[in-house]
């Protein structure tokens, strides 16, 4: 046996040979279940092919053959490191194929929501980022940081990933009494959170050895990869569809949209992190003008689309006979498509709906940032030493879920 | 930053630079749809990205909806985006069935004028079966390389080809073994 060995060793190190590696899916720096296959030569990776469909779970299949309201759970499960992004996603999709008016209390509980979506998220990401380069105290506060806002999570929406809370036409209840209060409290803390953070990683000589100059991209071929959010952003291109396409009455809303040039490790880090602090300040600017709109107005009136509150189902048959029409049949948008997207923390997250006019979508495409933004990673990691695979992959900030659906 | 155009003012710049190529366009919910001939998308594509005014850069995704019974059978929809202008515009192309189960239909890849085109096109050889001539590596990506069939037609069926049953007989070792053999 060690007369084999040795001759592999020999055998591999033939100058101009490359090794040949298996990355994953097992492997715990993979962010779940992504595979790479990886051409080495010496450290140097040369060559790397991403293998994907480990979590494949047909979610498009499946929506098919489900009406409109029971698809959002399918959703919630494909980005389950922020569940409501997906949730609003797609109801924005379906809400523009109907063309109804959603109601400023509805857009404005769904604009807390969806930033603090993008900072679990967020948070997540730093928490392992840090962990695969080694530094595990962020890790600790990142997922300390997470867990409160899953408490929002559980508090708003009765359960703390997957809970279907944001509906077609609003949301599935108002916010519950003290809703303002734990979401101010978490919002006193978050900043001084986030500047530990930044004094944890930020000037760290460690971290800036292992991220600076690594996973380069540049400007064209970003945006030739479809990449959007950080990514993008990180490139120098000044975008983000909050502001240039807003939905849910972004436009009312103040807050600055980061931008770095390095297009590096390092720059992708620098821009999540101020995303923090933007995140934060849109949620307090959304509790200012939440107080200025009436209690339950969560929902549009748009009767045909919309269930009848619980408390009237038993008053009255015809809102009986609502209720049970409305969760047997499911509601019927008109013929059509529509395409909505939104600034996920991740990217673009976008639903492409067809309808026929029936209770069921004809089609349901679902353009998952993960998956777009996963597909450039042989082109960052080439060039690159293979401990840095780990904080290129950490950098693009992936879900297999969303990669896979 | 451009300023964001209607779907009108958008429709009309993309006729001028695509004339007899854009054949039906429709401006539902301020949305821009064109719909374009099926041979000439990679020259539709490369004209959008390039035209001045226009400049649809990046592209956000690409999908295909299957139309069955309809004829001809697919549609596939192209969502362009612009960085600077914020603008969008979606292009389709139909596609008809080969009409035989050996042979694909097929289409250009269009994977060098958009690199995120080069996975979006994978997805819809592996879950709808189009075939992209040009495409420099044209293999399934969600499904495994020896799946029977493309999921997302409208006539796969939705609980999978044959396997097993919710509390059917698993004996039969032909039964059991056949997807992981084959």
């Amino acid at each position: 046996m060690s007369m084999d060995l040795q001759n592999l060793t020999i055998e591999q190190n033939e100058p101009g040979k490359l090794m040949v590696i298996n990355m994953g899916p097992q492997h715990p720096s993979t962010h779940g279940v992504l595979r790479l296959v990886l051409e080495l030569d010496g450290e140097r990776v040369m060559n790397c092919t991403p293998h994907i469909g480990y979590l494949h779970t047909g979610i498009e299949k499946l929506s098919e053959h489900h009406n409109y309201t029971q698809n959002i759970t399918h959703y919630c499960r494909m980005d389950y490191l922020a569940p409501m992004n997906n949730e609003l996603a797609y109801c924005l999709a379906v809400e523009k194929l109907i063309g109804g008016e959603i109601p400023a209390r509805a857009s404005y509980i769904r604009v807390i929501m969806h930033e603090i979506s993008r900072c679990m998220s967020h948070l997540l990401w730093i928490a392992t980022h840090a962990l695969d380069i080694g530094a595990s105290t962020a890790f600790m506060y990142g997922a300390t940081e997470r867990e409160k806002l899953l408490d929002i999570y559980e508090f708003v929406g009765g359960q703390r990933m997957m809970t279907s809370y944001i509906r077609i036409g609003g949301c599935k209840e108002d916010v519950p009494d003290g809703f303002d209060e734990m979401v101010r409290k978490w919002a006193d803390n978050f900043g001084k959170e986030i500047d530990r953070l930044h004094g944890l990683l930020t000037k760290n000589p460690i971290w800036l050895e292992r991220t600076r100059g690594i996973g380069y991209m540049s400007r064209e071929r970003s945006i030739s990869f479809g990449m959007m959010g950080p990514l993008l952003r990180a490139v120098g291109v000044d975008a983000d569809l909050r502001r240039d396409r807003p939905y849910c009455r972004y436009e009312e809303f103040e807050f600055d949209v980061p931008v770095e040039q390095e297009g590096d490790v390092y720059a992708r880090y620098l821009v999540r992190m101020e995303e923090f602090y933007q995140a934060r300040r849109i949620v307090l600017q959304a509790l200012d003008k939440l107080k200025e709109t009436e209690a339950d107005t969560h929902m549009w009136n748009l009767r045909e689309f919309t269930p009848p509150k619980r408390a009237d189902i038993y008053k009255d048959i015809e809102r009986n006979i609502h209720h049970f029409k409305y969760w047997t049949e499911g509601i019927k948008p008109p013929a059509g498509e529509a395409y909505a997207s939104i600034e996920s923390g991740k990217g673009e997250l976008g639903f492409y709906v067809v309808s026929d006019g029936s209770a069921k979508p004809l089609r349901v495409k679902v353009r998952g940032a993960s998956f777009v933004n996963l597909a450039a990673l042989p082109e960052m990691c080439e060039g690159e030493l293979i401990a840095d695979v780990v904080a290129v992959i950490g950098a693009i900030d992936i879900v297999l879920g969303e990669v896979d659906r | 930053m451009a300023e964001l155009k209607t779907a009108e003012q958008l429709l009309e710049l993309a006729g001028i630079a695509l004339g007899s190529l854009l054949l039906e366009s429709s401006t539902a919910a301020d949305d821009l749809s064109i719909l374009v001939p099926a041979n000439s998308i990679r020259d539709v594509l490369t004209t959008l990205r390039d035209a001045d005014g226009l400049k649809f850069d990046l592209m956000s995704y690409m999908t295909v909806v299957d139309y069955t019974p309809q004829e001809p059978r697919f549609e596939l929809v192209y969502d362009l985006y612009s960085v600077d202008s914020a603008n969008r515009i979606r292009v389709r192309c139909r596609l008809a069935d080969s009409g035989s189960e050996d042979k694909l239909p097929e289409i250009d890849s269009v994977s060098e004028v958009f690199a995120t085109a080069d996975w979006h096109e994978r997805e819809a050889y592996d879950l709808f079966g189009i075939h992209f001539r040009g495409h420099p590596n044209l293999r399934r990506i969600l499904l495994p390389e020896n799946w029977d069939g493309h999921p997302l037609r409208r006539d796969y069926p939705y609980d999978g080809k044959p396997a097993w049953k919710l509390g059917a007989s698993v004996a039969e070792p032909d039964a059991k073994f056949d997807i992981l053999d084959n």
